[in-house]
């Protein structure tokens, strides 16, 4: 292993708290971009992100330091445990968590409740895995989809069934992670800034505002997320009427 | 002995790192004397107060030195040391922006930045409002952390803010929590469920660190100014932060913490409260009202978790009866709630910051009877660091205490948390063990009780400041009101 | 975005544990070199009340964008006795008001000089007299009559003046033909060869500029300004670029003004070989740029800075026409020839406008060319109009610096920024022996005193509403 320089100060999502607390995952790095790097520990996604990243729900990010991914491969062991992570000669210390944007509509998903398949496992199969690159268009899409339906249970989570079943054959095991985390309504602050927008919060030009952000994120990525947030928008426009399964924690904004 | 005052125009460095080169350079074998400081009036006081004699002319854009020695070998050395620490505390600024200056106003980092959502304000108090409303201007909220600010100006701040959708968090507000990001003195707690207005900065940090031992974590805490409810400034930005955590999606119980407010401004932010969606817990600090504690278990049981008592390390055999309690706090609302505490059963605390006019302190602040003491208040930090940050003022205060023969239990406070003390424990333990071991030479027995405010992920590392403190004989508690409490039960002799 | 969606960027201004406690945990922070305010103490207090005048903010917006705006003309050349409404007698100067008694060499020099022109006095002992005495002749700042000169800046009855005008503002502004480098009235110099260039100036130059200038139709002075900045001109100590599209601009119309062929020729001359002509015609653009900011209660925004050897005094948009003024500072840079430091006066000329305006010192880094001159290096330069941004309200969105990339001049010194900050303004200036009748020796770099500033804003502060409770 390479020698690791000083530890360096970084931001972790909640949902990977456990993971980085616990008692000691090991794995490997699996991609590296400019602004951010990949690690599978244990099966689970983690990334590190620079200052000038997406924030994905499961990214620690970075203070803006000049370089910091700087030496980083694919490849390099990884491993992640007692408030620190190492991705090959970088080592990065909890130095507090972030909470990653989810739609303030976002309800939980309730685990107990399982789906049998149905007319959703149609609509996601041919999409699963559709187009070139680590996230392929089709999963944006169903990704955007599933972010733009968090408010609405009855309709996300027969999808999230479908898309959990399907998932760890059907694409990228690194964007099977990223849609198992858009399930519970977790998605980078572009994606959830439009869909906000879409469920009408903000200012009037909000949708304006927020909407060249998204697109402009990855190649294909962008856009593709946004045509699942707009298709979720359809769908919640033919399917106006809202079950009543109020949860404490949510408060939909009227 | 060997004297020398040197002044250099136009070069500044904050007070916070003069004080740190004055210490360091006063360690320097030696030197008798030590001062480097900004030639304000107050500063150039203190050095004519140490027999330095003062070039005329100078003032408060002159930074000046000086440095008392045994013999001309030891000012050598202090001169180097000096340099030294002065160039080292320059090196950090200005490197990292390559041929582009420093940005001179809040202002201009704005632009530099691209775009910034929040100033952090610490020059000094009179000189504050410029910063804080350039802040505004350019599109930011502010966290003022310096005090020293007329209440007309912070209404014109707060004004502005309104007027601006942005929010002014002080003035002298020394804790903030935004987005889990520890502004000024705080501490590392996880996000949660449970946002916080205070109007007192270490209440708000003894409540995160409550909330803390449940895992129970916080959205936001917001600080308003610990004058931010008295009738003249209205609840300003009480109001615009209630306001904002209303609007927050992370957050689902809000808990506002203050001294009783006006009588007008309480039932206005209460009837506000009410419209809300979000659920408000009103915390009011004082005689009669719950301690922070309590306050963090009625929280944590209205998001839906159990409450168990806070940690605590505290088995150690009573002194004699009859001693008096001395309490010495770097953190203004524990002392506060220690005075409340103490007081319900002691009578009289005898304070710096009295809970009745009557019980103040003379000038010289020398205890009699029970005493507590806040050397964190502003008539004593003129001209030096927060103890919080620079212990000495404490440690000080431990020795006297420990030479009285009257003291027999020593109550005090240790904040952990982002800015506060690297290692106070280092500092603090080898004092409160030499304290203890004065009292047994003078054939008295000194108990020593710690509340230690703290998170479990601060940089400190806790557990390992509790195993210190604990070492050096004190008992330690996590709650600040259960450490009263234990130190009450000490001078009493054990019945609670 | 409101203040709590994510994790805050911040701004830190004052001890630097805040911003290292924060660099820790991995924010993004952006520290504040912060220093005292200039001034006593007190200083602080004045600064509060004028920032925390509700006018402040949007008078200094509408002051500058008033600056920013205006356009500069040149509409006519006449003689300042027409242009101005000048007398027998009566002579303008740079700077802030002065009296012969107090006057420097090279403004003693040029008023002699012109008192020699306009047939006053026969020699030079009984034009200082004359002025000693004030016997019949009368002193008056070029600035209280829309008008500016360069150096000494003295301007009589029978100099001709470039008359320019702002069409958008509707302005007007003069500034005098500029005589060339050397031995020259602006300098303070007045020999024989000074008397002759200047009635040459008045008889043939003057009024083959008013032919040409009316046939040609206006001259956009501004467009040519933003121009030469492109073209490795500050505006202020160079000028070359300027003065040959000016040139190029006019010259078809000298040409057919039908004057006699050898009085064109010289004319042509006259302006291709003196570097510094185009200097006359952007100091009133500049000068309109001013006066249109002028007059905004409640605006910190300098509308005028002027030396006349003695005093550097500044205007301020919410302070009228009241002059700051404080002790004129001796440039620092090269001198020509035997000169040195000794010989120099102390700073002199209204050319600052041109940093008020946004150009000279303030837009260094588009004139390489000209940094040894003023001592130093390209990174210099560079670094100069790089801290300009820190006291300035505005980018310009005409004046661009290329090496910057294209990026406006800093424009619109605001009296709060330089008193908060302590940076002065960066002027570029020629340097004027301080013998009278020595003319130039050298030319540099000069800072305004710094306690005008302070004062300014007290002033301000003065005017501003009490800082009271609402009701």
């Amino acid at each position: 292993m390479a020698t690791s320089a000083p530890a360096v100060p970084g931001a972790a999502p909640t949902p990977r708290q456990r993971l980085l607390t616990g008692p000691g995952v090991t794995g490997r790095v699996v991609a590296v971009f400019p602004h951010c790097a990949y690690a599978d520990l244990g099966g689970r996604l983690v990334a590190v992100e620079t200052a000038r990243g997406l924030r994905l729900p499961c990214s620690v990010l970075l203070g803006p330091a000049d370089h910091p991914l700087a030496g980083v491969r694919p490849g390099d062991p990884a491993e992640a445990g007692a408030g620190s992570l190492r991705l090959g000669p970088l080592t990065v210390r909890v130095a507090r968590w972030w909470r990653p944007a989810a739609p303030r509509a976002a309800r939980p998903r309730q685990e107990a409740a399982a789906y049998p398949p149905g007319p959703w496992d149609e609509l996601v199969r041919p999409l699963l895995g559709l187009g070139p690159g680590l996230t392929p268009a089709g999963d944006d899409l169903l990704a955007g989809l599933l972010v733009g339906l968090a408010g609405r249970p009855d309709l996300r989570d027969p999808l999230a069934d479908a898309v959990g079943r399907q998932a760890p054959a059907g694409t990228t095991w690194l964007s099977a992670e990223l849609l198992l985390l858009a399930a519970d309504g977790l998605a980078a602050p572009a994606v959830v800034a439009v869909a906000d927008a879409l469920d009408g919060h903000g200012p009037g030009d909000a949708l304006a505002r927020t909407l060249p952000d998204l697109l402009s994120v990855g190649h294909t990525s962008g856009p593709a997320l946004a045509r699942g947030l707009l298709l979720a928008a359809d769908t919640l426009a033919r399917h106006a009427s809202i079950p009543d399964t109020p949860h404490p924690t949510s408060r939909s904004a009227a | 002995m060997t004297d020398t005052v040197e002044v250099r125009r136009g070069i500044y460095h904050d007070s916070v790192t003069l004080m740190q080169v004055s210490r360091d350079v006063a360690a320097v074998e030696g030197v008798t004397a030590a001062q480097v400081a900004m030639g304000t009036e107050l500063n150039l006081e203190l050095m004519r107060g140490d027999g330095f004699q003062l070039p005329p002319g100078t003032g408060p854009n002159d930074l000046v030195l000086a440095v008392r020695a045994v013999d001309d070998d030891g000012l050598g050395r202090a001169l180097a040391a000096l340099e030294q620490a002065l160039t080292a505390s320059s090196a950090g600024g200005g490197g990292s922006f390559g041929d582009e200056p420093p940005p001179h106003t809040v202002g201009s980092a704005t632009r530099r930045a691209g775009g910034a959502d929040l100033a952090v304000v610490s020059v000094p108090g009179p000189h504050s409002f410029t910063e804080a409303m350039d802040a505004l201007s350019a599109g930011l909220s502010v966290l003022v952390f310096s005090d020293n600010v007329s209440v007309e100006a912070e209404v014109r701040l707060k004004d502005e803010a309104a007027r601006r959708g942005l929010l002014v968090m002080g003035p002298d507000c020394g804790t903030a929590v935004v987005g889990g990001v520890g502004l000024g003195f705080a501490n590392a707690v996880r996000p949660g469920p449970v946002g916080l207005v205070a109007a007192s900065g270490t209440g708000a940090q003894q409540l995160m660190c409550m909330l803390d031992t449940r895992e129970v974590g916080v959205s936001h805490c917001l600080g308003v100014g610990g004058r931010d409810l008295s009738s003249a400034v209205g609840g300003r930005s009480t109001r615009a932060a209630l306001a904002l955590l209303d609007d927050d999606p992370s957050t689902e119980l809000v808990v506002l913490v203050s001294k009783p407010p006006d009588a007008t401004v309480a039932a206005d932010i209460t009837a506000y409260a009410r419209t809300l969606r979000t659920p408000v817990l009103l915390a009011l600090l004082g005689e009669g009202q719950d301690d922070l504690t309590t306050v963090a278990q009625r929280a944590v049981e209205a998001v839906g978790v159990e409450w168990r008592e806070p940690w605590s390390w505290d088995e150690q055999p009573p002194p004699p009866p009859g001693g008096s309690l001395r309490g010495l706090f770097a953190g203004g609302t524990l002392c506060d709630e220690s005075m409340v505490i103490a007081a319900a059963a002691l009578g009289e605390v005898r304070s710096n910051i009295a809970l009745r006019p009557e019980w103040s302190l003379g000038p010289d602040l020398r205890s009699a009877g029970h005493t507590m003491l806040d050397l964190g208040d502003d008539r004593l930090t003129q001209g030096r660091a927060h103890p919080m940050i620079d212990q000495r003022s404490r440690l000080d205060r431990i020795a006297v205490e420990a030479a009285d023969r009257s003291c027999s239990v020593l109550l005090l406070d240790v904040v952990l948390g982002h800015a506060a003390h690297p290692d106070p424990a280092a500092e603090l333990a080898p004092a409160l063990a030499a304290a203890r071991a004065t009292a047994a030479a003078d054939g008295r027995a000194l108990a020593v009780v710690v509340s230690l405010c703290a998170a479990v992920d601060d940089p400190q590392s806790p557990r390992g400041q509790a195993d210190q403190l604990h070492a050096a004989g004190a008992a330690v508690f996590l709650s600040n009101a259960a450490a009263a409490r234990h130190a009450v039960s000490l001078v009493t002799g054990g019945s609670r | 975005m409101t203040l709590l969606d994510g994790a805050p960027r911040v701004v830190a201004v004052g001890a630097q544990m805040f911003s290292d406690a924060l660099a820790a945990q991995a924010v993004e922070v952006t520290q504040v070199d912060w220093r005292p305010p200039l001034g006593d103490s007190g200083t602080e207090v004045h600064l509060a009340r004028v920032l925390a005048d509700p006018r402040h903010g949007p008078a200094n917006a509408e002051a500058v964008d008033r600056m920013l705006t205006a356009g500069a003309e040149l509409v006519d050349v006449r003689p300042a006795s027409e242009a101005l409404g000048l007398g027998r007698g009566e002579f303008l100067h740079a700077g802030p008001p002065i009296g012969w008694d107090r006057a420097s060499g090279p403004l003693r020099g040029a008023l002699v000089g012109a008192m020699l022109l306009e047939g006053l006095a026969g020699t030079a002992e009984e034009s200082e007299a004359a002025l000693a005495k004030g016997d019949g002749v009368s002193l008056d700042p070029c600035h209280h009559h829309r008008t500016v000169g360069p150096m000494a800046g003295v301007v009589s009855p029978s100099m001709w003046m470039f008359e320019l005008r702002d069409p958008v503002h509707g302005g007007s502004a003069w500034c005098s033909l500029n005589e060339g480098l050397g031995k020259v009235l602006r300098y303070g110099a007045y020999g024989p060869e000074v008397v002759e260039r200047l009635r040459w100036m008045s008889a043939v130059l003057g009024p083959l500029l008013q032919t040409a200038v009316r046939s040609h139709g206006t001259v956009d002075v501004k467009a040519i300004a933003a121009q030469m900045l492109q073209m490795g001109d500050e505006g202020h100590n160079r000028n070359r670029a300027g003065t040959l599209m000016f040139l190029r601009e006019i010259l078809p119309d000298l040409i057919g003004s039908g004057a006699p062929t050898a009085d064109v020729a010289e004319a042509a001359r006259f302006i291709g070989s003196n570097d510094h002509f185009f200097l006359n015609l952007g100091m009133p653009a500049c000068k309109l740029a001013g006066d249109a900011a002028r007059d905004v209660p409640g605006s910190s925004l300098v509308v005028a800075m002027a030396r006349n050897g003695t005093d550097f005094g500044i205007q301020v948009s919410g302070t009228g026409d009241q002059w700051f003024t404080g002790p004129a500072d001796t440039p620092e840079g090269l001198f020509l020839g035997a000169f040195g430091p000794e010989d120099a006066n102390p700073d002199i000329g209204d050319s600052a406008i041109t940093e008020t305006g946004g150009i000279g010192g303030f837009a260094m880094a588009a004139a390489p060319a000209i940094v040894k001159f003023v001592g130093g290096e390209v990174a210099d330069a560079i670094e100069a109009t790089r801290l300009m941004y820190e006291i300035t309200l505005a980018e310009n969105p005409v004046y661009q610096v290329p090496v910057l990339g294209f990026r406006g001049t800093p424009t619109g010194i605001d009296a709060t920024l330089v008193t908060r900050t302590g940076i002065l303004p960066h002027i570029n200036t020629g340097m004027a022996g301080k013998v009278a009748g020595t003319g130039q020796v050298g030319a540099g770099l000069v800072n305004p005193p710094a306690e005008i500033f302070p004062a300014a804003v007290a002033a301000l502060a003065e005017l501003a509403p009490p800082l009271g409770l609402e009701p």
